[in-house]
């Protein structure tokens, strides 16, 4: 499974992990610091609401960015 | 084209501190004046003086408007720059990937909230609230028919991933709307 932020270079995967067998703590940790860094948010593209916590039942991550007023 | 000239000039110096002092001088002396002559009872005179006066603030309130879209230009166009940069490091076979995916990225947003593709533009319906949502602007419709609109800007990415950002984060949460078009420039969530 993919973690994976839009952008203009293609939505390269910020993190990979088996959901089989990954530590779920530790994937939801780098995920929360994935969101502090690129200032976003993470979603689950195939509900369209926003990931509070990943499980493994979770798919298709997309991190996506704050928009600003124009 | 003096008229254009003038625009510009203006409104690349207006809001230094020589320019605001010398709004400022120009409305106080004529305030001053105005109040001298209302005292003398020289009511035509005074009546000029508090019309450049008004005149003065005026034009000031209009020029801050000219800059704000004029500001707005420039970070449209500062984006849409660096946009084109990064196209031009990428093939023209690289782009098209690029794009297909972001276009199924949207189609799984559009299909997952609900909302529809009509005419360019796609429409999302949240609590009663209809946003039409297009790479440029957003449109909102409430439940009364009162229509608003707002730009919106995101870091680059393609315009299908743009669109697909801002009906992800407006279906959690409406009242993003009214901030983004009250803070330009201003990053929400």
């Amino acid at each position: 499974m993919q973690v994976q932020l839009w952008n203009r270079q293609g939505d390269a995967p910020l993190l990979e992990y088996d959901p089989a067998t990954a530590d779920m703590v530790e994937v939801n940790r780098l995920v929360d610091e994935l969101e502090v860094k690129h200032g976003a948010r993470a979603f689950d593209k195939t509900t369209g609401e926003e990931v509070k916590e990943v499980t493994r039942q979770t798919q298709d991550v997309s991190l996506v960015r704050a928009l600003a007023g124009g | 084209m003096f008229r254009s000239w003038y625009r510009r000039s203006f409104l690349a110096h207006w809001n230094t501190p020589v320019t605001n002092g010398m709004h400022a001088l120009a409305f106080s002396v004529n305030v001053a004046a105005g109040v001298l002559n209302l005292v003398d009872r020289h009511w035509y005179t005074a009546m000029v003086n508090f019309l450049v006066g008004g005149a003065v603030i005026g034009m000031n309130i209009a020029l801050g408007f000219s800059r704000r879209r004029l500001d707005r230009n420039l970070e449209a166009v500062r984006v849409r720059l660096l946009e084109l940069q990064e196209d031009t490091n990428m093939s023209h076979e690289e782009k098209e990937i690029i794009d297909a995916k972001a276009d199924r990225n949207l189609a799984a947003v559009i299909k997952s909230t609900g909302a529809e593709y009509i005419n360019g533009r796609c429409v999302l319906r949240v609590r009663g609230i209809q946003f039409h949502i297009r790479s440029e602007d957003i449109i909102r419709i409430n439940e009364q028919n009162q229509y608003d609109q707002t730009c919106y800007q995101s870091m680059p990415m393609p315009r299908a991933e743009k669109i697909a950002s801002a009906i992800l984060l407006l279906r959690r949460d409406p009242g993003l709307f009214d901030k983004w078009k009250n803070n330009h420039g201003k990053l929400f969530l």
